[in-house]
C-alpha cells in the first residue's frame, strides 16, 4: 500500500502538512514519499487527503 | 489541466537590452530556456501581451516549450557581444528538471567569463551551487529570490502552484552561506491586502535573518488577461477588495486598467520599504557589479545616477528630472573612455560636452568622480 510523487512536482509542499503519518519529505527535486509508512490515509480519511491538496495532480498510486 | 512539453530549436536566444536596466537588475541581456511557467501565478507579468507574443495566455503554465538548443545558441551568441551582466536560466519544475537547460546555460557563461544575475522562485538553483560558486569566483554573480510576501493565505489565492515559501526562504539561506550576494525581490506587493508594514516587515527581516542582503520592491502590474486574472483570484480571496483595486488602477467595468498603480501609491511604497529596510540593516537596492580595468569608474558612476533616479522617483519628481538623470547615466554607462581622465584631462567642460549631460549634471558629474578617486 502507498502512493508516489512523479516529477511534475512543482516544490509547492501542500502535501507535507496535510499527511497523517508524516511520510511526505522534501527531496532535491521533488517531494518524496516513504513507502514503509504511507498508509494512504487508511483510517484518517476517506480519500488521501493530499492527493486533493496537490495542484498539479502529481500524487499517484504506485 | 495536463501538463506538456513541446521541445523546439529556435534560431537565437540572446536578448540584447540596448541600455542596462539600472537600478533594477543592472543586466545588459537576458536568455531563457522555456517559456511558459508551470507555477502559472496569476499575477505573473509574463501572461501579459508583450512578453507572450502570439502564445495563447490561457496555456502558459499548461504548455512549456523548450528551447532544445539553448546553450548551443548562447556559445554561440555570447562570442559576438561584449563581455556584461547576463539574465540567464528558468529552474522551474518539472522543465529544469528534465531538461537541465539552465545549468547547460550556466557552463557557457562561465566559459565566457559573463557576470551572471539570477531572479528565481525555484529553489532547484541550488542544485546548481557549484557552477554559481564558479562564475562568482570568475566574474560575479547575483541571485534575487522572487517572494511576493510570506502569507500563505495570498499564496494560496494568487500562487497555488508557486515553490513554497519555506524552500524559497532555504536557497536564499543556501546560496548566502556559499558566499553568493543574494536578495529578495518583493514583487508583485499585493495592493490593499499585503501592502501593509506589517506585509512588508516580515518578508524583510526573513530576507534578513537568511543571510539577504537587500529587497527589491515593486507594485503589481495589470496587463490583459493577467489583469483579469489576478482581480479574479482577489474576488475568489475578498470581494470586499475588488473596488480599492479598480480605484487604484483606474479600472472601469468593460474598459482596460492602468499598467500600473498611481505614482503616489508607488512612491508611499518604495518610502515604507527604504524605512524598514534602513530599519533593519538591508538595501533597497542591488549593488551592480563594477568590471576590472578602468571603464569601472564609468560604471560607478552611472551606478550614481542610475540609483538618483529611483531616488526622484521615490520623491515624485517630475519625469523630465528623472530622464535627464536616465540618459545621462546610459551616455555615462557606454563611454569608451574612462570619465576620471576626461575629467582629468578637460576639466568639466569635456563632462559637459558629453552627449545628454549639459552643464548641472556636468557638475554632479565631478562632484562623484572626487568622491570616487579622491586627490592627493
Amino acid at each position: 500500500m502507498a502512493m508516489t510523487i512523479t516529477d511534475e512536482c512543482i516544490l509547492c509542499g501542500a502535501c507535507e502538512p496535510e499527511c497523517p503519518t508524516e511520510s511526505i519529505s522534501e527531496g532535491d527535486t521533488i517531494y518524496l514519499i516513504n513507502v514503509e509508512t504511507c498508509v494512504e490515509c487508511v483510517g484518517h480519511a476517506d480519500s488521501p487527503t493530499w492527493v486533493a491538496v496537490c495542484p498539479v495532480d502529481c500524487i499517484v498510486k504506485l | 489541466m495536463s501538463l506538456r512539453f513541446q521541445e523546439y530549436r529556435p534560431r537565437r536566444i540572446l536578448n540584447v537590452h540596448k541600455h542596462t536596466d539600472g537600478p533594477w537588475f543592472w543586466s545588459r541581456y537576458s536568455a531563457h530556456p522555456y517559456i511558459g511557467c508551470r507555477s502559472g501565478c496569476e499575477f505573473c507579468y509574463l501572461r501579459g501581451g508583450h512578453y507572450l507574443g502570439r502564445r495563447d495566455p490561457a496555456t502558459f503554465d499548461t504548455l512549456i516549450q523548450v528551447k532544445l538548443n539553448a546553450a548551443e545558441l548562447l556559445r554561440r551568441e555570447l562570442a559576438r557581444v561584449p563581455t556584461d551582466v547576463i539574465v540567464c536560466g528558468d529552474w522551474q519544475q518539472p522543465a529544469e528538471d528534465r531538461y537541465r537547460l539552465s545549468r547547460a546555460m550556466l557552463e557557457v557563461v562561465l566559459d565566457h567569463g559573463f557576470p551572471l544575475f539570477v531572479v528565481e522562485r525555484s529553489p532547484l538553483l541550488i542544485r546548481d551551487l557549484d557552477l554559481l560558486q564558479e562564475i562568482q569566483r570568475k566574474t560575479w554573480v547575483g541571485v534575487v529570490y522572487s517572494i511576493s510576501n510570506l502569507d500563505q493565505r495570498l499564496k494560496l489565492a494568487f500562487e497555488p502552484r508557486s515553490p513554497g515559501l519555506r524552500r524559497r526562504l532555504q536557497a536564499v539561506e543556501q546560496l548566502a552561506r556559499a558566499g553568493i550576494r543574494v536578495g529578495v525581490s518583493l514583487m508583485p506587493i499585493l495592493p490593499a491586502i499585503g501592502d501593509d508594514r506589517q506585509h512588508l516587515e516580515e518578508t524583510i527581516t526573513a530576507t534578513r535573518d537568511h543571510g539577504g542582503s537587500f529587497v527589491l520592491a515593486g507594485g503589481l502590474t495589470m496587463q490583459g488577461v493577467q489583469a483579469e486574472r489576478t482581480l479574479q483570484a482577489l474576488e475568489r480571496l475578498d470581494s470586499s477588495q475588488v473596488s480599492r483595486w479598480r480605484k487604484l488602477y483606474r479600472w472601469q467595468p468593460g474598459a482596460w486598467p492602468d499598467y500600473g498603480p498611481p505614482r503616489a501609491y508607488a512612491s508611499r511604497l518604495g518610502l515604507t520599504v527604504r524605512e524598514l529596510c534602513e530599519q533593519h540593516g538591508m538595501l533597497d537596492r542591488m549593488p551592480r557589479y563594477i568590471p576590472p580595468g578602468p571603464l569601472g569608474v564609468n560604471k560607478r558612476l552611472a551606478e550614481q545616477f542610475f540609483l538618483r533616479t529611483y531616488d526622484l522617483e521615490l520623491a515624485q519628481a517630475p519625469n523630465w528630472r528623472i530622464w535627464a538623470y536616465r540618459k545621462a547615466a546610459w551616455t555615462v554607462d557606454d563611454w569608451p573612455e574612462p570619465l576620471d581622465q576626461v575629467y582629468s584631462q578637460g576639466g568639466a567642460e569635456a563632462l559637459a560636452a558629453l552627449p545628454e549631460v549639459g552643464d548641472r549634471l556636468a557638475g554632479e558629474l565631478a562632484d562623484c568622480i572626487a568622491q570616487l578617486a579622491p586627490g592627493p
